[in-house]
């Protein structure tokens, strides 16, 4: 048995979920919406959420319109 | 199944699948009712079959230990890779789980020898965590630490008890003190902006584990290693080490993140591009 969770299988699924927010698949979505709503929830206005999520404008029209 | 069937089933995956019974006095004879006892209804060929059809045209194999009596199994999942050349050389890679009262936990994961991708990484783990819900499994539980000390909270894995999430809490409350702006990462120390700030600290205090997810969408590059984009809230979590659960159980918001970040994106095409920055 191997005995660690090895660093490099956690950086491939890192990377996985980096390119999946990127990409923006509908279920990927709701999850980027369920931290825009967090963190509007927070007392944070849109130009303060869009550079902390990393989000463009477009994208963020995008999390909204769910 | 029977007895005759699992048999059958056995000399087919010969190779490919072998099962045996834990039995220090070596004796024992694996009969279909221990299989089913961990993996109910669920054949050795259409597990086999699962991991397969992840693997991503790579040649998997599987090594499962049951009890004799009780429920409870190993799942050794694996590649074989031999390197030619002067550094000839043999590598064994994979996942492995340990099945014991009610929950799986994965003990170790390694897939650095195998010529595999991030879509292999998260097909097992899709996989790996259906076949557990499939047999009455209420929990996946693992060790987060270094890069996975970040990855499994993205993930949708949480620490377990209050206890270990107040401990969590406290880790990253020290790489980001209240008020200075910064954050401490490796050695070094970054700027992050008053929202920022005010975000962590409302994770670091907040009640609910459930919270910790949002601190992986704090996606702001403080700096960039290689081709790696190092974010504020990688910054916060990676090298932290916490014990890590996810509930295996639809409609819960921690397991329908991992779906959604394991999802191969087949079942139901592909959505808009460039969605974050």
């Amino acid at each position: 048995m191997m005995a660690t969770v090895d660093s490099g299988f956690a950086q491939l699924l890192a990377d996985a979920a980096h390119v999946a927010d990127k990409r923006g698949q509908p279920v990927q979505l709701v999850q980027l919406r369920n931290s825009y709503d967090f963190f509007s929830a927070l007392g944070f206005s849109d130009e303060d959420i869009l550079p902390m999520m990393g989000l463009t404008s477009h994208s963020l029209r995008l999390i909204k319109a769910l | 199944m029977d007895d005759h069937e699992l048999s059958a089933q056995l000399k087919e995956l010969d190779g490919k699948l072998r099962v045996r019974v834990n039995d220090p006095g070596k004796t024992a004879i694996l009969d279909a009712q221990q299989w089913k006892n961990v993996f109910h209804d669920i054949t050795p060929a259409e597990i086999y079959r699962r991991f397969a059809g992840a693997a991503g045209g790579n040649e998997v194999k599987l090594n499962i230990t049951i009890g004799r009596d009780t429920p409870n199994a190993t799942i050794n999942l694996f590649h074989n890779h031999e390197f030619t050349g002067d550094l000839a050389s043999k590598a064994k890679s994979g996942l492995d789980f340990i099945i014991s009262d009610g929950s799986a936990r994965l003990v170790g994961a390694d897939l650095s020898a195998a010529p595999t991708g991030q879509s292999v990484a998260k097909g097992y783990m899709r996989e790996s965590a259906k076949l557990f819900k499939d047999i009455d499994i209420k929990e996946l539980t693992l060790f987060a630490e270094r890069t996975g000390g970040y990855a499994w909270a993205k993930y949708g894995f949480q620490p377990p008890t209050p206890d270990r999430w107040h401990s969590l809490q406290d880790d990253i409350a020290r790489r980001v003190p209240t008020g200075a702006g910064r954050i401490y990462f490796q050695d070094r120390v970054y700027d992050i902006t008053p929202s920022e700030q005010a975000a962590i600290q409302a994770i670091t205090t907040a009640k609910h584990p459930d919270t910790l997810k949002h601190l992986t969408m704090l996606n702001r590059v403080l700096f960039t290693e290689g081709d790696q984009e190092i974010t504020v809230g990688k910054a916060a979590l990676i090298g932290t080490k916490w014990e890590a659960s996810l509930p295996l159980e639809d409609g819960n918001p921690a397991y329908e993140r991992f779906k959604a970040y394991t999802d191969d994106g087949l079942a139901r095409g592909r959505g808009p591009r460039g969605v974050a920055a």
